[in-house]
C-alpha cells in the first residue's frame, strides 16, 4: 500500500470518509480496485454495489434497437474542441470518448486510459492507455493522438473552451509519450484532482484524431466512441450507428441512437411522453413537473455540483460594503426557493463554492448553515435602503429565482429592480459582457467534478476580469480577491492528504461564506427522464451522457 | 382690414342652413342611441366591456392579493379557497393577476387604436377626396404594405426598437393606419359625390375644410364601427406580441405573457393558461359583440 492510499485507509477506518467518499476520492487517485476493496473494507461493507442507471435493472439485457434523445438545440457550433454548450457536449459524446469518465457519484472510469497515478507529488501524472482501440474508420488509436488532441486544447490560437480549465494547471508541449502505452502529463503545479480535467467534466477533454481539423467532427466518422455519427443537421438532430469495434467487447447493445432537437422544453416533454424519444438526459424541473406523474416514465435525481451565484461587485456601490452583501445573504429565505423553484429536488448552498457532493466538502458542522434572518440583516444596513438592479438571464430558472431574491430583498431595505435579459445579450462578447460587469447579477454554473474547477476561474485574484474583460478564465464576477483565500486554494488543490484537504477546505470555506462575493443559495439534483423500457443508461453526472451500456426492453 | 368685412358678407347667409344640418345631426344620433339600447348583441358586448374597463380602472381595490407579490412556498396551488383561480408557477395569485391584467391591455389596445383611427382618417380623407395622383401613390403604398405579413413587421420592429408599452402602441397603432385609411377611403368616396360637397365647393371652401367639416361628419358611422372592430384586433394584437416574448415582460400580469408562461405547465398547472385566456377571450368577444350591434344600426 503507497502512502496515499494508506491516508484512504485510515480515513476510512476512523470512520471519516462515507464509502462512497472513499470510492470517489481513490477513484480520483487511481487507486486499483483490489487495493480500494481492501480500503472499503475497512469502511465496513463490502461488495461495491454501483449500480447507478436509469430505470429498473430489468432482468437481462435485450441487444438492438434505436436509442433516441431529445436535448435543447446546441446554439453554438458543434466541435469537440471549442463547445460549451450542453446540446453540443451530449451530441459529442456519444461519439467521443474520454481518457476517463466520472460516474454519478463523481467517481472515475477507465475509458481510453485504464490506469492513472500520480508521482510523489501530483504535479506528475501518469496515465496507462488502453491498447487495440481503433478510430470510427477502423485506424489504429494511438498516444500520438492524445498527445495532439491536448496540444490542440492548449493552443491560445484554436480557442478551446478548455483552454481556461488547464489555466495554471497544465501548459502545451508538456503532455508526453513515454512508452507505447503511457501518457504523461507534467503539470504546472501540484494538482490532486487532475484527473478530473481529463474527464467529462473538462467536457472539451475528448480524445480527437491527430491531424482533427475544428469542424471535421460533424461531417461524421471521428471518434473512438460507441457510435459513429452519420448524418447532422443543426435544425434537427443526429443520427448514429453503433460503432462494431468499440473496444468495450459487446457494447454498445444499441444498434444506433438518434438526437432530436428541440427549441425548448415542453416539445420534448410532450415527445418523451408520446413515446417519440426514449431518453430526456437534461431535464429542467421548471416546466417538466408533468412528467413526475407519469407512469410510464421514470425520473431519476441526483445531486450535483450545479448551481447559481447571485454576485456582487465587491469594488463598487453598493455591495462594496460588505455588510450590503451580507444582508443579501440574510435575508434569503433558502428552503424556501429550494421548495418554490425545485419543488424540493436541491440541496441547500452556504455562499462557499465547496458542493456538498465533493468528498470533502466542510459539512454544516464545520462551517454552519446560513440561514434567513431578517432582523439581522436590518440591522446590518443600519436602516439604510439599497436601490439595486438584479441582472439575470432567460434561462432555466433563473427569472423566477430572481422575483424571489426581489421578493425576499424588500422587507430588508433593499429595493431591488429586475433587469432580465435573454441569454445571448446576458453573456455577450468582447467589452460587453454584463454578467461579468454589473453589481448584481445571477451566473449558471455548470456541475464540476472538484471544487477547484469552480474556484479557479470564479473566486481567484488572477480570475477578476480585466478592464477589456480579456483574461482567459476570469470569471470572478464579483470581482472579489483576498490573497489569503487563494493560497488556501492553492494548498488544497495541491494536497492529496484527504484530512489537510478537508482542513484547507475548511479555512478556506469560511473566508468565502464571511466575505460572501457571492450568494450560493442551492446546488440543484440533476434530473434525467426515460421511458420505463430504457436500461443501462447511467443516471450523470449531470447531462453526461454515456450510452454504451444503454438497451431497450 | 378689407377681408374681415368681406367675410361678415359672407358668412351670413349659410349661417342658417349650418344650423339646421347641426340639428339633423342631434336627432341623428338621438335615434341611432335609441337604436343601440334596442340591439341586444350591443348591450350584452357593451355589459362585458364595461366590466373590464371598470376593472381595469378599480382592480386595485378588488383584487384578494397583490397581484406581482410571489410565494415561494405557494407555487402552483390548484384552484382553492384562498386562490380562486390557484397560483402560478411563482406562487402568485391567478385571480388578482386576471383581474390586474385587464389594465395593461385595455390601455395598449384602445391607444393603439386611436393613433390607428387618427392615421387612417387622415389618409382614408386625403385618399378619397382627392383622388387622382395622391390616390394612386397613397393607395399603391398601402398596398405594399399591407402584402406584408403584418405580424412580422410588429416583431421586427419590436424587436429592434425595443419592447416599452409606447413602442407597442405606436406598432400596432401604425399597422392599423391603411387598414383603416382603405375603410375610410371608400366612404369618402361614396361622401364626395353628394351634392352638399358640391356646395361647399361652390361656396369656394378649401379642400382641407371640406373633408373636415363636411365630409367627417357624415361617415362617423362607418368610423366608429371600423375602430370597435380595429379595437378587438388590437386586443388581440397586444396580446399575441406579449405571447411571443415581444409585449411587456414579467412580472406584469399581463395576459398575453401569463398565457405564455403558463404554457410550460399546461400538464400541471391548467389554470395558469385557462384563464387568462378565458379573460381575454371574453374582452375580444365584448368588443366584437359591440362592433356587430354598432354596425348593424349604423347600416340600417
Amino acid at each position: 500500500m503507497k502512502d496515499l492510499e494508506y491516508h484512504l485507509y485510515e480515513e476510512a477506518r476512523a470512520g471519516r470518509m462515507t464509502r462512497q467518499q472513499v470510492l470517489v476520492r481513490g477513484s480520483v487517485l487511481g487507486i486499483s480496485a483490489s487495493v480500494l476493496g481492501t480500503i472499503l473494507a475497512a469502511c465496513g461493507s463490502s461488495a461495491s454495489d454501483n449500480s447507478t442507471s436509469a430505470g429498473s435493472s430489468g432482468g437481462a439485457i435485450k441487444r438492438g434497437g434505436t436509442g433516441i434523445f431529445g436535448i435543447t438545440s446546441p446554439a453554438s457550433d458543434v466541435d469537440p474542441v471549442t463547445m460549451f454548450n450542453t446540446g453540443a457536449i451530449m451530441t459529442t459524446q456519444l461519439a467521443c470518448d474520454y481518457l476517463v469518465f466520472p460516474d454519478a457519484q463523481y467517481a472515475l472510469q477507465p475509458k481510453l486510459a485504464t490506469k492513472w497515478e500520480s508521482g510523489s507529488t501530483p504535479d506528475t501524472w501518469t496515465f496507462t492507455i488502453r491498447q487495440g482501440v481503433k478510430w470510427h474508420d477502423g485506424s489504429a488509436f494511438t498516444n500520438d493522438d492524445i498527445v495532439a488532441s491536448f496540444d490542440r486544447m492548449l493552443d491560445p490560437k484554436i480557442g478551446s473552451a478548455a483552454l481556461s480549465a488547464f489555466s495554471g494547471v497544465l501548459s502545451r508541449g508538456s503532455v508526453e509519450s513515454t512508452a507505447p502505452d503511457t501518457i504523461v502529463f507534467h503539470l504546472d503545479r501540484p494538482y490532486a484532482d487532475f484527473p478530473y480535467l481529463v474527464s467529462a467534466f473538462n467536457y472539451n477533454s475528448v480524445i480527437l484524431p491527430k491531424n482533427y481539423q475544428i469542424g471535421d467532427f460533424t461531417k461524421g466518422g471521428v471518434g473512438t466512441g460507441p457510435f459513429i455519427l452519420k448524418t447532422f443537421s443543426k435544425d434537427q438532430g443526429v443520427t448514429y450507428t453503433k460503432n462494431p469495434h468499440y473496444w468495450e467487447k459487446g457494447k454498445p447493445y444499441l444498434d444506433a441512437a438518434t438526437i432530436k432537437y428541440f427549441s425548448d422544453t415542453p416539445p420534448i416533454v410532450l415527445a418523451l411522453q408520446g413515446g417519440a424519444i426514449n431518453a430526456f438526459p437534461q431535464v429542467p424541473y421548471q416546466g417538466s413537473q408533468a412528467l413526475f406523474s407519469d407512469s410510464n416514465i421514470t425520473v431519476t435525481e441526483t445531486p450535483s455540483s450545479e448551481y447559481r451565484t447571485l454576485q456582487m461587485r465587491v469594488d463598487q456601490e453598493p455591495f462594496n460594503d460588505k455588510n450590503a452583501r451580507l444582508a443579501v445573504a440574510y435575508a434569503l429565505d433558502r428552503p424556501g426557493l429550494v421548495s418554490g423553484l425545485f419543488n424540493g429536488k436541491a440541496q441547500l448552498g452556504n455562499d462557499h463554492a465547496f458542493a456538498p457532493i465533493y468528498p470533502g466538502s466542510p459539512t454544516t458542522d464545520q462551517v454552519p448553515q446560513r440561514v434567513q434572518d431578517v432582523d439581522k440583516a436590518k440591522s446590518l444596513l443600519n436602516g439604510k435602503t439599497i436601490n439595486v438592479t438584479l441582472t439575470s438571464e432567460q434561462f432555466l430558472e433563473i427569472p423566477e429565482y430572481a422575483q424571489f431574491v426581489k421578493q425576499m430583498c424588500a422587507p430588508v431595505g433593499i429595493n431591488v429592480k429586475l433587469d432580465t435579459q435573454p441569454q445571448s445579450q446576458f453573456y455577450g462578447t468582447g467589452a460587453n459582457q454584463p454578467w461579468l460587469q454589473v453589481p448584481f447579477g445571477i451566473t449558471d454554473w455548470g456541475a464540476r467534478g472538484t471544487a477547484g474547477q469552480t474556484i479557479d476561474p470564479a473566486y481567484l485574484c488572477r480570475s477578476v476580469p480585466n478592464k477589456t474583460l480579456s483574461n482567459s478564465g476570469g470569471w470572478n464576477s464579483a470581482h472579489w480577491c483576498d490573497p489569503a483565500f487563494d493560497k488556501l486554494v492553492e494548498q488544497f488543490e495541491g494536497e492529496v492528504d484527504q484530512q489537510k484537504r478537508i482542513a484547507t477546505a475548511v479555512s478556506a470555506a469560511k473566508i468565502q461564506q464571511a466575505e460572501v462575493p457571492d450568494v450560493i443559495a442551492y446546488w440543484i439534483k440533476e434530473l434525467r427522464a426515460t421511458r420505463n423500457n430504457v436500461h443501462g443508461l447511467p443516471v450523470g453526472p449531470t447531462f453526461h451522457l454515456d450510452a454504451s451500456a444503454m438497451w431497450l426492453s | 382690414m378689407a377681408s374681415v368685412e368681406g367675410s361678415d358678407v359672407q358668412i351670413q347667409p349659410p349661417a342658417a342652413p349650418v344650423l339646421d344640418v347641426r340639428a339633423e345631426r342631434r336627432r341623428r344620433r338621438r335615434e341611432l342611441l335609441r337604436a343601440l339600447v334596442r340591439s341586444k348583441t350591443f348591450v350584452v358586448g357593451a355589459v362585458i366591456l364595461a366590466f373590464w374597463v371598470l376593472d381595469a380602472i378599480f382592480w386595485r381595490a378588488i383584487v384578494p392579493h397583490d397581484p406581482l407579490a410571489v410565494g415561494p412556498v405557494d407555487t402552483l396551488k390548484a384552484p382553492g379557497g384562498a386562490h380562486w383561480f390557484g397560483t402560478d408557477n411563482l406562487g402568485r395569485d391567478v385571480f388578482s393577476r386576471v383581474l390586474a391584467g385587464a389594465a395593461t391591455v385595455l390601455v395598449i389596445a384602445p391607444a393603439a387604436t386611436a393613433l390607428g383611427l387618427v392615421g387612417g382618417t387622415a389618409v382614408g380623407l386625403v385618399t378619397g377626396f382627392y383622388r387622382g395622383w395622391v390616390d394612386d401613390v397613397v393607395s399603391r403604398i398601402v398596398d405594399a404594405f399591407l402584402a406584408l405579413p403584418l405580424i412580422v413587421i410588429a416583431v421586427l420592429v419590436l424587436a429592434s426598437l425595443g419592447r416599452d408599452t409606447r413602442n407597442i402602441v405606436l406598432v400596432i397603432g401604425i399597422i392599423f393606419t391603411p387598414l383603416i385609411g382603405r375603410t375610410v377611403r371608400s366612404a369618402v368616396l361614396v361622401e364626395r359625390e353628394r351634392e352638399y360637397v358640391a356646395a361647399a365647393r361652390l361656396r369656394g371652401e378649401r379642400g382641407i375644410r371640406i373633408m373636415v367639416w363636411e365630409i367627417l361628419p357624415n361617415i362617423t358611422g362607418p368610423i366608429m364601427v371600423e375602430a370597435t372592430v380595429r379595437l378587438a384586433y388590437a386586443i388581440f394584437t397586444a396580446a399575441t406580441l406579449s405571447f411571443l416574448g415581444l409585449g411587456l415582460q414579467d412580472p406584469s400580469p399581463d395576459w398575453g405573457l401569463q398565457i405564455a408562461n403558463g404554457r410550460a405547465y399546461m400538464q400541471v398547472a391548467w389554470w395558469m393558461v385557462i384563464f387568462p385566456a378565458a379573460a381575454l377571450a371574453t374582452l375580444v368577444v365584448g368588443v366584437n359583440l359591440v362592433a356587430d350591434g354598432l354596425k348593424r344600426v349604423v347600416e340600417e
